[in-house]
């Protein structure tokens, strides 16, 4: 080798400092980075760097650790769909172990939904989240999280519970070598921040942000300076005009169909424009509010359903959970068994606590759908200083502004901003284009969830489960609960607070007046609620819980549409012999209860109309002649359909359409309960298209030319023929990576969804379901469930998103539920850990 | 010893270095190198293969030898795809370990001079 190699030579002097300055770029590229890259030495090392986590993938067959503070050996065992089975004698000591066990699946998450919380976003990723971070700490999510935990008394046992998890997530990370730390840490050049027990609740008010904050009366407003009060009173109704209430109405089997009116449009004005536009803009100001409902369908759409002995084929209670969620990798869930001495649960716990929010034990099994109702209000207050407030007036006296300043620190710990805090006796106090407005919502209040799903695993029965959720005050939620004894029902547990005057949240209230205050909350005994009705099936889907015209009282307004509570409610009532197989279907069942009646009214309208254009009679002969309504992935008929509903509305709700802008967005867009409820008048002034001055649109009109529009719109996207459309195609979803990392999502996965079925798609695909299971609670319990994605937060691993086909598919695993280590199938065990105290 | 021995040695010196240490083993090993072989005129040339083949070795024993599959989860997030994420790597090794060398044989020959 020596002899072949000949190199040119260099003048000495000059080869070092070639030499000198190649190294010093290198090592300066790879120590600080440039430009936007990291520092490139620890990213591309391969024992420490971007591609190290590979090494901690997949797990080894047989591991041990010591973890300081257990009392007794613990064992987990994992299986082969990568759930841990952690068999302790204590819950403290499971609680600790699951710490451990979370971290090594989910740390990175665990960091982030922690840093949303607290609006620290930025330490770790940058002045991008600046924005969100201004976010969260304005709507004084940590000082929640704080409280609530300052609040617990130090003999709580979820205080221990608490302490035990968040030792075992630090133990965890104290041991982690380079290869077992999240890839994302790697990308970002950042080390895992050490956990508190706290840090649990600051997981819980994302939930509750997520569940239970809505801004709409800001937007409820704009609507109503653009067409009046008494248009947008039937646009977001209170009460919904189509009631399917969860708890049932003895005897009704169908609907109950209210008298719909929709008075015209009030005239505009330049000053109700303007007014328009100052509420739109506040409602910006405040902040990103999540998937608004009027936006014209709920993009989360949570079902739940159970049946009693009577109704199903084994005689014993089964039950179904099906919540809708953000669809990320990893997945919002994580899926954990604990065994101890005195309890045995099972379900789908947030990373961050140790205990389940969604599962079952022996006895009883339980899950739940959002409530949505209104515990967010928002009230105009008088300050003294436009600009920096230090009082605001209350009963006619000026009362101090509780003011904090915080800064924002970016990942080397440099200042990128400061912000004054405000607060009124009410909570946060925000300034936006409409003056300054304090906000109260239930979430900022004291409650203590934790406590109650600690008592929840130890139920027996459906009394005791919710006996012990009493303590569970939010996000409200319909939680269905079914136990071994046969015994069914449904509770929408959660705080609501009670409004002065006539009761209604859904405006901005005069906050110079202590008179606007809540006054108090409703009574446990007066919230929705049912246990085995006669109907012997019990199911929510979101939308309106009681029937006002049986129960009134405000819960909220804008109530999600009924659709899929329809279809749940005719799956259950035509068979009193049900399986777990049939509800695992249902999960993904095609159909819509809003599709009759939309293909009805355009066959009518085509009917009606002499000489449609060729257009519409093709797009009929697709819509009402071919299609069976279904939207499955194969589908033609639902590529037209969904094109002709997206124009339908278009042309419908021109009304909302800001004044001056034709292309919008709308101000907002009232649901397809609301547009189902106008088919039934032909000449309403809202057929009228405001962007075609010259003629006066008719119901028939606007379905007949919706028609033809959709068909050109799908010809000249998909083709002329319609053999060559596919739903499959163009509804998707997309299961995108928290920090959205090209490579680290599945997208574009085709699913069988549609507007109005049980599993509904916004279009964007980015919600969906996010926790799949069925129970039998039989004289052993038996479950089968599924979620999009896997155990480990690693993409490297086989178990990041090895569930995401079976999701796709509407499938399910059987879940295996041992009652001991001991117990647990060989052949279905791929890892073992023990975990040993520290001293042994 | 003859330089493939060297190579050899450096190799594995910069594949230890960078597992017990970190990437700045590589330019430490590199130098070390260029010392010991100030006479050899392709002292440069060899560290930087060193490299190549220590942080080439690394990356498979580190992925299992399934670098198929890592890499392309891992190159769409540095816009690079698996090839040229793998020649960016590699070539970073080579450069950091090259100049050390040359830097390191350059400054010992003057010393040596002196």
């Amino acid at each position: 080798m020596a002899a072949a190699v000949r190199v040119p030579t260099m003048p000495r002097l000059a080869r070092a400092a070639v030499s000198a300055l190649a190294l010093g770029g290198a090592l300066y590229v790879g120590a600080a980075g440039v430009g936007p890259l990291p520092p490139l030495g620890p990213l591309l090392d391969p024992a420490h760097g971007l591609v190290a986590p590979a090494r901690s993938a997949e797990l080894p067959v047989a591991d041990s650790a010591t973890l300081a503070g257990l009392g007794a050996d613990v064992t987990i065992r994992y299986d082969d769909r990568g759930v841990p089975h952690v068999f302790a004698h204590t819950m403290t000591d499971a609680a600790r172990a699951t710490g451990w066990v979370q971290a090594r699946d989910r740390l990175f998450q665990m960091e982030l939904t922690q840093r949303s919380a607290a609006g620290t976003l930025t330490e770790l990723v940058g002045a991008r989240a600046l924005e969100a971070d201004r976010s969260a700490r304005r709507r004084g999510l940590a000082r929640a999280a704080e409280s609530r935990w300052r609040a617990l008394p130090d003999s709580s046992p979820v205080r221990a519970l608490l302490t035990a998890y968040a030792e075992g997530v630090n133990a965890w990370i104290a041991q982690a070598g380079p290869e077992a730390i999240p890839v994302e840490y790697h990308l970002l050049g950042k080390a895992p921040r050490s956990f508190l027990p706290q840090d649990t609740y600051y997981m819980l008010t994302v939930m509750a942000q997520t569940l239970a904050y809505r801004d709409d009366e800001l937007r409820r407003e704009a609507v109503e300076a653009l067409v009046g009060a008494e248009a947008t009173a039937a646009l977001f109704p209170v009460d919904a005009p189509i009631q399917e209430p969860i708890i049932p109405v003895a005897g009704r089997v169908a609907p109950r169909i209210t008298p719909f009116a929709l008075p015209a449009p009030s005239a505009l004005t330049p000053g109700r424009v303007a007014q328009a536009a100052r509420l739109l803009e506040t409602r910006r100001q405040l902040g990103d509010g999540g998937p608004s409902l009027l936006a014209g369908e709920a993009a989360l759409g949570s079902n739940n359903w159970a049946v009693g002995p009577s109704r199903s084929a084994s005689g014993h209670a089964l039950l179904s959970g099906d919540p809708h969620l953000q669809l990320t990798l990893p997945s919002i869930w994580y899926e954990l068994h604990v065994v101890t001495d005195s309890l045995d649960f099972y379900g789908v716990t947030l990373p961050l606590s140790p205990l389940p929010s969604i599962g079952f034990n022996r006895d009883v099994a339980w899950t739940a759908t959002n409530t949505g109702a209104d515990v967010v209000d928002f009230y105009r207050e008088t300050v003294d200083d436009s600009v920096a407030p230090s009082a605001y007036r209350l009963d006619g006296m000026m009362r101090p502004v509780e003011r904090t300043v915080t800064e924002y620190r970016g990942p080397r710990g440099e200042r990128l901003a400061t912000d004054t805090l405000y607060r009124t006796h009410r909570g946060p106090l925000l300034r936006t284009e409409m003056g300054w407005v304090s906000m109260r919502w239930t979430a900022l209040e004291p409650s203590d969830e934790l406590s109650g799903f600690y008592g929840a695993v130890r139920a027996r029965s459906v009394p005791e489960w919710y006996a012990a959720m009493r303590p569970f005050r939010v996000p409200a939620q319909n939680f269905l609960v079914a136990d071994r004894g046969g015994h069914i029902a449904i509770r929408s547990l959660g705080r609501y607070p009670i409004r002065p005057g006539d009761g209604r949240g859904d405006r901005v209230f005069d906050g110079s007046r202590s008179a606007s205050d809540w006054t108090g909350d409703w009574p446990e005994s007066r919230g929705p609620q049912v246990m085995d009705p006669a109907q012997a099936y019990l199911a929510s889907a979101n939308q309106q819980p009681m029937d006002p015209e049986v129960e009134p009282g405000y819960l909220g307004w804008d109530w999600p549409t009924p659709w899929r509570a329809l279809r749940i409610n005719e799956l259950l009532r035509a068979d009193a012999a049900m399986t777990p197989a049939k509800m695992q279907a249902a999960h993904i069942d095609p159909k819509s209860a809003l599709t009759g009646p939309i293909v009805n009214a355009v066959r009518a309208a085509m009917a009606a109309t002499p000489n449609p254009p060729a257009a519409a009679r093709d797009g009929l002969a697709v819509l009402g002649d071919d299609w069976d309504g279904r939207f499955t992935v194969d589908s033609r008929g639902a590529v037209l359909y969904d094109a002709f509903l997206a124009t339908l509305i278009d042309r419908t709700w021109d009304e909302l359409l800001p004044p001056g802008d034709s292309a919008g967005p709308r101000v907002a867009t009232p649901n397809t309960m609301i547009l189902a409820r106008l088919l039934g008048s032909a000449t309403s002034p809202w057929w009228d298209d405001r962007r075609t001055p010259d003629r006066v649109e008719t119901r028939d009109m606007i379905l007949v030319e919706s028609l033809e529009r959709a068909w050109l719109t799908v010809t000249a996207a998909h083709g002329d023929l319609p053999r060559d459309w596919r739903w499959g195609s163009i509804r998707q979803a997309n299961i995108r990576h928290l920090l959205q990392l090209p490579g680290f999502g599945r997208e574009s996965l085709a699913v069988q969804s549609g507007p109005g079925t049980l599993s509904p798609n916004d279009g964007r695909g980015v919600h969906g379901a996010s926790w799949r299971f069925v129970v039998e609670l039989g004289d052993s319990v038996s479950a089968w469930g599924t979620y999009p994605g896997g155990q480990s937060g690693n993409p490297f691993s086989s178990r990041y998103a090895d569930r995401v086909p079976l999701w796709q598919h509407g499938e399910l695993a059987p879940l295996l539920v041992p009652r001991s280590a001991a117990a647990m199938p060989a052949a279905r065990v791929r890892a073992t850990l023990t975990l040993t105290p520290e001293s042994r | 010893m003859t330089r493939a021995l060297w190579f050899l040695l450096g190799a594995a010196g910069m594949a230890a270095g960078t597992w017990f240490g970190g990437w700045w083993a590589v330019p430490l090993v590199g130098a070390a190198l260029g010392v010991v072989r100030r006479r050899d005129p392709a002292v440069a040339l060899v560290a930087g293969l060193a490299a190549v083949v220590a942080w080439g070795a690394l990356l498979a024993a580190v992925t299992d030898r399934a670098i198929g599959p890592v890499l392309p989860t891992v190159g769409p997030v540095l816009r690079l795809d698996p090839a040229r994420l793998v020649a960016v790597t590699l070539g970073f090794a080579a450069i950091l370990a090259m100049s050390a060398a040359g830097l390191a044989r350059a400054v010992s020959d003057r010393v040596g001079d002196r």
